[in-house]
């Protein structure tokens, strides 16, 4: 099953999107931090990254940023989890950055595994 | 230059304005001039300038003094000093709750439908760069749910990373050169 990355300085999201997807079968690691983030994912590949934008230190944009100049990260796939409203200039930021998916905290649970799902394709 | 600012700041609701550090105070000025003769009331929010120095440099460029709502977020920080009926001075640029409590005030009882903030960098000084991501985000709710459109100028050489998050909650960005 895909390995899914939850980056947020929230550890209570963390194990909340962990107990929900691993529920349906996907192995979460989580990061409190991009740095950890940045860390994690040199040590080991995921096919999913859920990325928090509201982060002390690096925000979620910078640390995306940062994957995205990292050539074995470049192509990774990126969705945003996070509590932010973005306008019309984030989502146009998001569409340069290649993001996958654009997922508010306030979510539906179900919405959210078929979200998943539909990115990972299984 | 202010041409620009009045076509973006009409076709959105909020922008971000990034402006070469030596001439940020001046192009402020004549965006507050700008600002006088196409809305009805502004809500000039102030970080780190004094409502005494900026009303007399306001003056001293003919712009109406009627058409704005301060809330100076400095003041209070040097000498005490009440607030007005149109300036509500904070405590200080620490106290985010209470600023935030006075934008809902001004935005609620003064039929504001422009808001400008000066200058949101000026909070890294006290706050870290998430929190204020954070107070910025709620502040721009707060103009889209009162139907007020924002204004948000960053430096364009000393602002740093802040003026890159803010960006993700503008619809767009005017460089200014």
């Amino acid at each position: 099953m895909p390995r899914i990355m939850i980056v947020d300085d929230d550890p209570e999201i963390i194990d909340l999107t962990r107990e929900i997807l691993g529920d349906e079968g996907y192995t979460v690691i989580g990061a409190e931090s991009g740095e950890e983030c940045l860390k994690k994912l040199k040590e080991e590949p995921v096919d999913l990254i859920l990325m928090d934008f509201f982060m002390p230190g690096m925000d979620g944009r910078t640390v995306i940023e940062k994957i995205r100049e990292t050539p074995d990260l470049k192509d990774a796939k990126i969705a945003f989890f996070t509590s932010a409203t973005f306008r019309k200039r984030g989502m146009e930021i998001m569409k340069e950055l290649n993001i996958v998916d654009y997922i508010t905290k306030s979510f539906d649970m179900d919405d959210f595994i078929s979200r998943i799902k539909k990115i990972t394709g299984k | 230059m202010i041409q620009e600012i009045k076509e973006k700041a009409d076709a959105n609701d909020i922008i971000g304005l990034v402006i070469p550090d030596i001439e940020y105070d001046e192009t402020l000025v004549e965006a507050a001039g700008f600002l006088s003769e196409n809305y009805n009331k502004i809500l000039y929010i102030s970080i780190n300038k004094p409502y005494g120095k900026l009303t007399g440099k306001f003056k001293k460029n003919k712009i109406n003094l009627n058409k704005f709502y301060f809330i100076d977020c400095i003041t209070r920080t040097e000498k005490d000093v009440s607030s007005t009926e149109n300036c509500f001075f904070a405590s200080s640029p620490r106290a985010l709750d209470e600023i935030q409590t006075s934008v809902l005030d001004a935005l609620r009882k003064q039929e504001i439908d422009m808001a400008l903030i000066d200058s949101p960098s000026s909070l890294l000084t006290y706050y870290e760069h998430a929190d204020v991501l954070q107070f910025m985000h709620r502040l721009m709710t707060e103009l889209i749910v009162s139907g007020c459109k924002g204004i948000f100028p960053f430096q364009k050489e000393s602002a740093g990373s802040l003026k890159r998050g803010v960006e993700m909650f503008v619809d767009e960005v005017v460089f200014l050169e």
